[in-house]
């Protein structure tokens, strides 16, 4: 139907006049073939022959043709087939004009139910064009909602427009702070992402970024065939595009670009592509500021994981070395002295026990801002020395020895110190278990007891302290603690990525 | 003969009381290494009867150190390590227990009588 259209709607003049011809041709017809009207079964074959012929016609031809065409047979028919019959008297020129009035009318009723019929068919199609437009953007922004990372909502975006927009080729670009462009996602041709190179002047993409405005390229024979395979892949032959500007947080961060291989693109292109760039600025956003977040709080964790560790450590190299040094002072002035001073000796001796005591307070203090042997021997020697000092008996299997990022190491050790006391003090177990185990980037630490149970994860300072730090270092944590059957604790630790993380200096 | 002993210490401050108060008490003090490198570097000059060698060495951890003075040609630099922390034992018994240290002073209780005991008597002789 679309190709008639398309002609109709070329010369609507030629179409009215095959008509009104068709039908006067019909009718002229039916007036040679009078002397037929003696037989009635002859007449009642050629009237169903007829409705037939104008149904056709107006199924085929649309009512342009079927109207005057019925008109014609049912003035043909009664007045040359039907008593009280009328002749053609062909000499008399008034019988030609109301014949041709007749059609005329028929011609001109035709047209107007074509025209109506039609705009009816295109309203239809473009409520349905708007439906699928908004189910493409009403998934792209659930997937948005949902949190999908932005390659994720790329890849859909570049899928959605592409089927909607009937293109060829979409194409997802960042620009960068170096005047090169990546490609992020696309789809219809090679759309592995990657490097684009140079932004080059006559690309819809450089008229975006010169502009920051909705840009149309309707002819690509002026630019290299080269730089056109290498934005839109392999398309031939050269390819119609339509960019539109995707504004991250008021700044230009890139650009969708939607190329056709069968010449330029609809009229309405521009403005539907804009409703996809809206939604993957909001994914680009929310993206970017959950990395920012997630970034934030690692870095809390690790700086105040090292200010411990720092504290620690001028607590060692400091105070520490220092008690124990006048301590030894002590014991070579005590030894020094002469045999007679028994009082002073005791006084000293008491003085060197007390400094002892001191120092093994401090000791205790440091050991609890952060354990050295994490430093000196790194998690499995931690966790085992961490099992000795346990009153509940402990468990530990550890399936490697490898040292692992610190913030790892020490998020691990929590974990367990955390789960370990539990057990002792609230779930009063009799036996624990902890496994260590390495492997796809994480590292697993499996905790188990025998209690009672029923430990919420949700209350309670100490499991939450430790789903914080798991979390922060983009980890996860599980709790298993039915009433009566123990408790197990889950914790995958990325490891690669806790290795990425910058550092807190300082 | 007296014994022959090394220090390796990063704490400047204790390693001189120590060294003051073993001299005294009989022990012949070779010198003091602040740091992994120094003490193979004196070692193999001195060859020590001991090293005394603190578990933290700041960056570098004595374990290693033990390990470097013991291990390799002539069967050890040192002829015996003991590791000394401000740490209590318990703290680093796994590491201290697969080292070939013979075995382990707290810096407090640090005297010629005690270094000679486990000389005479090796803790990893007598955990094995």
């Amino acid at each position: 139907m679309g190709a008639r259209v398309r002609s109709w709607k070329a010369s609507p003049v030629a179409a009215g006049a095959a008509a009104f011809v068709t039908a006067a041709a019909v009718f002229a017809g039916m007036a040679v073939a009078v002397p037929l009207r003696g037989s009635t079964v002859l007449v009642v074959a050629w009237c169903v022959l007829c409705s037939g012929g104008v149904g056709v016609a107006a199924w085929r031809l649309g009512p342009l043709f079927g109207v005057p065409l019925a008109l014609s047979a049912a003035v043909a028919i009664d007045s040359f087939y039907i008593p009280p019959y009328r002749s053609f008297d062909s000499t008399d020129w008034v019988n030609y004009l109301v014949t041709a009035m007749y059609i005329a009318i028929g011609v001109f009723v035709g047209a107007i139910l074509e025209t109506t019929q039609r705009r009816a068919t295109t309203s239809e199609i473009a409520r349905g064009k708007l439906a699928d437009e908004q189910a493409a953007l009403r998934r792209v922004a659930t997937l948005v909602s949902q949190g999908a990372t932005p390659e994720e909502v790329f890849a859909v975006v570049a899928r959605e427009m592409r089927s909607l927009l009937r293109a060829d080729v979409t194409r997802v670009i960042r620009f960068e702070p170096d005047g090169t462009a990546t490609l992020v996602g696309g789809t219809g041709a090679d759309d592995r992402p990657g490097p684009l190179g140079p932004v080059e002047p006559g690309l819809a993409a450089a008229e975006v970024l010169r502009t920051g405005r909705t840009a149309r390229v309707d002819d690509y024979r002026g630019i290299s065939s080269e730089l056109v395979a290498r934005w839109f892949g392999a398309a031939r032959p050269w390819p119609a595009a339509v960019g539109s500007p995707v504004v991250v947080a008021g700044s230009l961060w890139g650009a969708i670009v939607v190329g056709s291989v069968n010449g330029p693109l609809p009229a309405e292109t521009e403005i539907r592509v804009a409703e996809f760039t809206e939604l993957l600025a909001i994914a680009i956003a929310n993206a970017s500021s959950r990395a920012e977040l997630a970034a934030s709080r690692a870095r809390v964790v690790v700086a105040g994981d090292q200010a411990r560790r720092r504290f620690e450590r001028n607590l060692h190299d400091g105070v520490q070395q220092r008690l124990v040094s006048v301590a030894l002072r002590l014991r070579r002035i005590q030894k020094r002295l002469p045999g007679e001073q028994d009082e002073v000796s005791a006084a000293l001796s008491q003085t060197v026990h007390e400094l002892n005591q001191a120092t093994e307070e401090v000791r205790e203090i440091a050991q609890g801002i952060h354990p050295a042997i994490l430093t000196q021997g790194g998690l499995a020697p931690a966790l085992r020395t961490l099992a000795l000092r346990s009153p509940v008996p402990v468990e530990v299997v550890a399936d490697s020895e490898e040292r692992l990022p610190e913030p790892v190491e020490v998020a691990a050790y929590y974990v367990a110190a955390e789960a370990l006391t539990n057990a002792a003090k609230h779930a009063g177990a009799s036996r624990a278990r902890v496994r260590l185990e390495r492997g796809d980037g994480l590292v697993r630490l499996h905790v188990s007891d025998d209690g009672v149970g029923g430990a919420d994860p949700s209350t309670g300072t100490g499991l939450i302290g430790i789903r914080d730090r798991v979390e922060a270092l983009g980890g996860s944590l599980e709790v298993r603690s039915p009433r009566g059957k123990g408790t197990v604790l889950d914790v995958a630790l990325p490891v690669a990525a806790a290795a990425d993380r910058p550092q807190v200096s300082g | 003969m007296p014994i022959r002993c090394l220090i390796v210490d990063d704490s400047a401050q204790f390693a001189q009381v120590a060294a003051e108060l073993l001299g005294e008490e009989g022990i012949e003090v070779l010198g003091v290494a602040a740091g992994g490198d120094d003490a193979v570097r004196l070692a193999r000059d001195l060859r020590p009867d001991v090293a005394l060698v603190d578990i933290d060495l700041g960056e570098e951890t004595g374990l290693a150190v033990a390990r470097r003075l013991r291990d390799g040609e002539h069967g050890g630099l040192a002829r015996a390590v003991i590791l000394i922390s401000t740490h209590a034992e318990e703290e680093f018994a796994e590491l201290i227990a697969a080292s070939p240290a013979v075995g382990f002073l707290a810096k407090g209780e640090l005297s010629a009588d005690a270094i000679e005991a486990l000389l005479r008597h090796p803790a990893r002789e007598l955990a094995e």
